[in-house]
């Protein structure tokens, strides 16, 4: 069997020239780096952002810039009966002043 | 065509010679929509005009004015939105590329309610893409491009509710609405001479807005004057079964008071003045006009106190809180391809950053504004309002890079142009004065602080520079006292003129 590149294999299967069941029995130059289940399993979401090299590293200095902002909030003891705000709402007793002039 | 004067009228003149007839909605619609297709792009305003719809719901008002059935105030007046909010069967950009032809097949509660009310939209006005959830870089982080401060079109007209910056003091509009998370009504309203109004948090249903954070996101009314403000506030405040955050407490709107026979308007009233470092942070223009509004609420009769904030690092809890709630929203944006879309590097900087917050970060924020709530609370106990300047320093220009280093005398307001594009981490790393210790400037983080307690406050204008840009002051109350800040705004316009000057060449 004639061996293609992976470029020729993509132009093939482009254009149509083989049939999906002739592709995946085709043998590809890189075939030993493909896992078997990559050609039939249905597409996943990327588990990994889709970033430029020069993208991650600004992401990586944000970070970075970030824990060393937010060592102002972890740097403080709070109460142990402090609870979050989690649904927010404004304070009641705020609202009984409300339109005080 | 109605003439200029009639567009630049108050929304309760407008009203009124509606209401008599004596200009008609349809009339009025189509003036301001030639105004729209005439300077629209040049200020960068706009995302879409509504002709055809804002035509035919003109037909309708002025078919039940006929009739006789007036609904109020806002009857017949045209308005235009920020694009962030939902309007069926219209484009709703959220200002971002990757949605650019996002159209959605209900309305907002805000847009239902100024139906209801016989309101005109006649056009989705530009935004800062994705509000800037990410930061950004310039003002050029649109879809729609830069928006122009109309006094001096070579400098911002403030993000990220950007296009009603530029809108409503160029009369495109009869009003605007915009929203704020960290920001957002209160900085294009000091850059572009607007009276915009950040009601209380919950104050205004956000069904069918953006979400970019769940717990600080608030729809509030840009206009060119606070009493415009009292009266659209007055049509979209309300509970609301569809956002559940919403407040029963009603909103009442007072008409405005008028003093006692020998007594000034504000006597009695007890005005807390957070006075920021002009030296390490301000512009020496927006320090004088600020010292200047001060003396003309003095002479107003209120009693003054220079105060200062509780010590809390309000800049980073608020990032961190809708930062956090912003990557929940947006994640399956942020890990798809379109993020690569949008248009400004820090935005997806900043995005994908705010995956990788810590839970605890986000909860210690939350903890932090339990906190920050009762003691900033504990301030209106001594104060009826507080004042601060909108902005230190007036509007940059259209092209600064809001992450280039500080460099003195030059132009020290890029890094800070709003607050989101200050605080958010974009991976450079600003310079501040070195004079300027840790966490100082906390002290007088009003927006952050109000911001986080969900507070209301209003920027009016106090001034311009020489370059005529304009200057801005903000009076924030405590929760719920919408009416009050807008009362002091009210006595503040009645005294001044900065909000009726009109821009050049508009």
């Amino acid at each position: 069997m004639k061996r293609i590149s992976r470029r020729e294999f993509h132009h093939l299967a482009a254009v149509g020239a083989i049939s999906g069941a002739a592709a995946a029995a085709m043998p590809l130059v890189e075939a030993a780096a493909t896992p078997p289940q990559a050609q039939t399993a249905a597409p996943k979401p990327p588990t990994k952002i889709l970033l430029t090299p020069e993208q991650e590293k600004k992401v990586q200095e944000a970070i970075g810039k970030r824990d060393e902002d937010v060592t102002a909030i972890r740097g403080r003891t709070l109460p142990y009966t402090l609870e979050p705000a989690f649904v927010f709402q404004v304070r009641g007793a705020a609202g009984r002043r409300a339109g005080r002039r | 065509m109605l003439s200029e004067d009639i567009l630049y009228l108050s929304l309760r003149e407008l009203g009124a010679q509606i209401k008599a007839r004596k200009i008609r909605p349809v009339q009025l619609t189509e003036s301001y929509l030639a105004r729209l297709e005439k300077f629209g792009a040049k200020l960068g305003a706009v995302a879409t005009i509504t002709s055809k719809h804002a035509l035919q719901q003109a037909k309708q008002a002025e078919k039940e004015i006929d009739a006789g059935n007036y609904r109020g105030p806002l009857h017949g007046i045209p308005y235009g939105v920020k694009d962030l909010l939902a309007t069926k069967g219209i484009k709703t950009t959220w200002g971002a590329p990757p949605f650019r032809d996002q159209v959605f097949d209900y309305d907002a509660t805000v847009i239902r309610k100024l139906a209801d009310a016989g309101a005109i939209l006649v056009a989705k006005l530009s935004m800062i893409e994705l509000a800037g959830g990410g930061g950004y870089s310039n003002g050029s982080a649109s879809l729609q491009g830069p928006s122009r401060c109309p006094f001096n079109t070579e400098h911002w007209a403030g993000g990220s509710s950007s296009g009603p910056g530029a809108a409503v003091p160029a009369a495109l509009v009869g009003f605007a609405i915009g929203s704020e998370t960290l920001g957002s009504i209160i900085t294009p309203s000091a850059f572009s001479a607007v009276s915009g109004l950040r009601p209380t948090y919950g104050r205004v249903s956000r069904h069918g807005a953006m979400a970019l954070s769940w717990t600080m996101d608030k729809l509030g009314p840009m206009c060119r004057s606070a009493a415009d403000c009292a009266l659209v506030l007055e049509t979209i405040a309300g509970f609301d079964s569809l956002d559940e955050t919403t407040v029963r407490t009603p909103y009442i709107s007072r008409p405005p008071r008028h003093a006692a026979p020998g007594r000034a308007p504000l006597e009695g009233k007890r005005i807390g003045v957070i006075r920021p470092d002009f030296k390490a942070d301000g512009d020496p223009e927006v320090e004088i006009a600020f010292d200047v509004a001060l003396e003309t609420l003095r002479g107003l009769g209120a009693k003054l106190t220079e105060t200062e904030l509780p010590d809390y690092p309000y800049s980073v809890v608020g990032v961190t809180l809708y930062s956090s709630e912003a990557a929940s929203i947006f994640r399956p944006f942020i890990q798809s391809d379109k993020l690569q879309q949008l248009v400004d590097e820090s935005q997806k900087i900043g995005l994908v950053a705010a995956l990788s917050i810590p839970a605890t970060d986000y909860l210690d924020s939350c903890r932090l504004r339990t906190q920050i709530q009762a003691d900033l609370g504990k301030m209106f106990e001594r104060f009826d309002v507080l004042v601060a300047p909108s902005r230190l320093r007036p509007a940059p220009r259209v092209d600064a890079d809001f992450n280039a280093p500080v460099k003195e005398d030059v132009d020290k307001s890029a890094d800070k142009a709003t607050d989101k594009a200050a605080e958010k981490p974009t991976g450079k790393t600003a310079q501040k004065p070195a004079a300027s210790p840790p966490h100082s400037e906390d002290r007088h983080s009003i927006i952050a602080a109000s911001n986080i307690a969900g507070l209301p406050a209003i920027s009016v204008p106090c001034g311009f520079t020489k370059e005529n840009l304009p200057i801005g002051i903000q009076f924030v109350g405590n929760a719920l006292a919408d009416d009050t800040c807008l009362g002091f705004a009210r006595d503040f316009q009645k005294v001044t003129d900065f909000h009726q000057r009109r821009p050049p060449n508009f």
